[in-house]
């Protein structure tokens, strides 16, 4: 299915936000998902399932501050 | 609580170190851009005597700068001498034989217009002895009610009051509150006052941590000079005691107080130390430039020309015209009074003895219309 | 010299390290390492789906250094509190570097919405540090509201012209109830020794280390500078010579012979 994450849109066979998470290659720490404003914590990860068209924002770690 | 910090302080200590103070300190004290209670020791020192000049140019430009050349001028009521406690030094004593007296309602609004006659008065203290049962919070409570319509800045020196007793007066538009400590030396103190409430020191030196958290607007200090010998310590205590205060009560105005005793005239508490004129001045200018920003009072326990010099060099708030016998402006003027006032003076020889030397004597700085916290809802 | 406790945590160099402006991690890395910090900043930014990058946490996550992550980007509170949320999921930490700067040219702290932002993430259970102006009465309300330190800015973010707020910055640490650390606008050394001898808790340094001609060098020099101007401090610093001779004019205490 399609899912938008940070906006753009992203073909995923992913069934959930871990397998997301997995497919994408991203680091096991210093990420976050979020949907809309509600946070996706990483124990939820598993049961949050995904649907089409959904808008995720996923952040990762990033030199600055 | 500041009874705490206190503890960790050391009377003796103190002593010694500002005995042990010399010229070079003094420099220090005089050149740090913001001096430390260790400075203010050294600007009460003995070795600072030669510096009194110098001492007193700084005082007088800090104060010019943060206050201008102006006098805030207050004038006492006090609203009974009924009183529980054993105080050695006050005519109020408990065992003193003598009249006393709880204003009514009807006699508080004669002595508030009494008091309008003498000058165009808006700073108001309220003083009371210690009689919770007969003139407590609620007595107070009434007595601000009346004064409000008639004064701006409404302030009382009574006995130390609990955090909510504070907040509840600020409702009916206490200002400030004044309450001398008269000694931090914890041990002796009993001994000046044996019985009653008063005789509690911690209650006493945690009042002002109460009128802090109660929010109190402006908290007033002093040390009763003439109880303990070594009276450069327990105003050195009273300096840690202001810092302490400033740094956790930080929306309070501080003021503070050198009530000097005087000899006794009749066989009753004699001073245990006699601090001189130039002393006096010497301790008003070392507050002064340990602290540019604390209002420094002086009540009509001096005498006139030392008043009128020391407005122009330190001094920023006097009373004028004081009766202290409760009652004194109209219903009892022949009252026992509880200090001998020494500047007799009316308030218009005051106001232009002040002009005459170059200040403007400030009647008001402060509206009770700009305090939410009044119970009425202005 | 003595501790610092910030959240609870004990730091022994007071230099912080800001982790933007450098050109790579690796560089970023060994200005870490050379200046001794315990703390250093971290940011959030968006994945990119198709291409991925480095990972810059790497770099960062060794034991002893306190990841301290920045809410930069967001234009007011309730932003701030979203991205503090993802920030504590990323990190595991309730460390929190709070700025808000809608003013994307001087970046400039917003005081109204780091006020607002702090009394919730309070309540949130962050340890907050907020970026702020060096105003010392919204330093006291910041500290009232429960921030477990107050960042005041020495001069605009990126600017490395040193300590333009001193005056206020004095005034900030004399009143202080909790830890202050200077943070934006320390350029040199110099700058950062001034802050400690002043009295500062800590100085945060970003931008005079990450374009230094050489950064790990430059981080270096700074370790140096912060470690003496806060034993200058500890040393209590000699009072500087002032004109205190008596003015040739009639005496003032003559009413006192």
């Amino acid at each position: 299915m399609q899912v938008f994450v940070n906006n753009r849109p992203h073909d995923t066979s992913a069934v959930n936000v871990a397998e997301l998470v997995a497919e994408l290659q991203l680091p096991a720490a210093g990420i976050a998902v979020a949907q809309g404003r509600s946070l996706i914590t990483k124990a939820q990860w598993a049961d949050t399932l995904l649907t089409e068209g959904c808008q995720l924002t996923i952040i990762k770690a990033a030199r600055g501050g | 609580m500041f009874s705490d910090e206190l503890a960790r302080l050391s009377w003796d200590d103190t002593t010694a170190a500002i005995a042990a103070k010399t010229a070079d300190d003094v420099e220090r004290a005089l050149r740090r851009p913001k001096p430390t209670v260790d400075d203010f020791m050294a600007l009460i020192s003995p070795a600072a005597e030669p510096y009194l000049e110098i001492m007193a140019r700084l005082s007088r430009r800090y104060t010019e700068e943060r206050f201008g050349r102006t006098v805030s001028l207050f004038i006492p009521l006090y609203l009974t001498n009924s009183c529980t406690n054993s105080c050695v030094y006050c005519g109020f004593h408990v065992a003193n034989k003598m009249p006393r007296t709880i204003l009514t309602p009807a006699e508080m609004e004669r002595e508030y217009a009494a008091i309008k006659e003498l000058g165009p008065f808006e700073n108001l203290l309220l003083v009371t002895g210690e009689n919770p049962a007969k003139a407590g919070v609620p007595y107070l409570a009434k007595a601000l009610d009346l004064a409000k319509p008639h004064f701006s800045n409404l302030k009382i020196e009574v006995m130390p009051l609990a955090t909510e007793e504070y907040a509840e007066l600020r409702r009916h538009g206490m200002n400030g509150v004044i309450c001398f400590q008269e000694t931090y030396h914890r041990d002796n103190y009993k001994s000046y006052h044996p019985r009653g409430m008063k005789s509690n020191f911690e209650w006493r030196v945690n009042g002002f941590d109460r009128m802090g958290q109660a929010g109190v607007h402006s908290i007033g200090m002093g040390v009763l000079i003439g109880l303990e010998k070594e009276w450069r310590t327990d105003l050195t205590m009273m300096a840690y005691h202001l810092r302490y205060l400033q740094h956790h009560y930080w929306r309070t105005k501080y003021s503070v107080n050198f009530p000097r005793m005087c000899p006794a005239e009749n066989g009753g508490f004699q001073p245990n130390c006699l601090m001189t004129d130039r002393e006096l001045a010497q301790l008003t200018f070392a507050m002064r430039i340990f602290d540019h920003d604390v209002d420094i009072s002086y009540s009509t326990r001096e005498l006139p020309a030392f008043r009128d010099h020391m407005a122009t060099l330190g001094v920023t708030t006097m009373s004028a015209g004081s009766r202290t016998e409760p009652g004194g402006y109209a219903c009892y003027p022949e009252a026992l009074e509880q200090f001998e006032v020494s500047d007799p003076r009316s308030v218009d020889e005051v106001v232009n003895a002040l002009k005459t030397m170059g200040v403007e004597p400030v009647w008001k700085d402060w509206d009770s219309v700009f305090d939410k916290h009044l119970s009425d809802g202005r | 010299m003595s501790d610092l406790i910030i959240g609870g945590r004990t730091f022994r160099s007071r230099l912080f390290l800001g982790t933007g402006k450098f050109r790579s991690n690796r560089e970023m890395a060994a200005a870490i390492a050379a200046s001794g910090t315990e703390m250093v900043t971290v940011a959030m930014k968006r994945i990119e789906t198709t291409n991925a990058s480095d990972d810059m946490l790497v770099h960062v996550q060794r034991d002893g250094l306190q990841l301290l992550p920045n809410t930069s980007g967001v234009r007011d509170a309730e932003e701030a509190v979203f991205a503090a949320q993802l920030s504590r999921e990323a990190f595991g930490t309730n460390f929190l570097k709070l700025e808000i700067h809608p003013d994307p040219r001087y970046l400039l702290p917003d005081s109204t919405e780091t006020l607002r932002a702090t009394e919730e993430l309070v309540k949130l259970g962050f340890v907050v540090l907020p970026y702020c102006a060096a105003d010392p009465t919204l330093c006291k309300r910041l500290a009232e509201a429960g921030a477990a330190a107050v960042m005041p800015l020495g001069a605009p973010i990126g600017t490395n012209l040193g300590l333009r707020t001193r005056d206020f910055l004095q005034i900030i640490i004399e009143q202080a109830t909790v830890p202050v650390v200077v943070d934006a606008g320390i350029g040199a050394p110099s700058h950062a020794a001034e802050a400690m001898e002043m009295g500062a808790d800590a100085c945060l340094v970003n931008t005079a280390i990450a374009v230094a001609g050489q950064p790990a060098a430059m981080a270096a020099a700074f370790k140096q500078a912060v470690e003496a101007g806060r034993q200058a401090f500890e040393a209590v610093l000699p009072v500087q010579a002032a004109n205190l001779r008596a003015e040739a004019s009639s005496p003032l205490t003559a009413f006192l012979d």
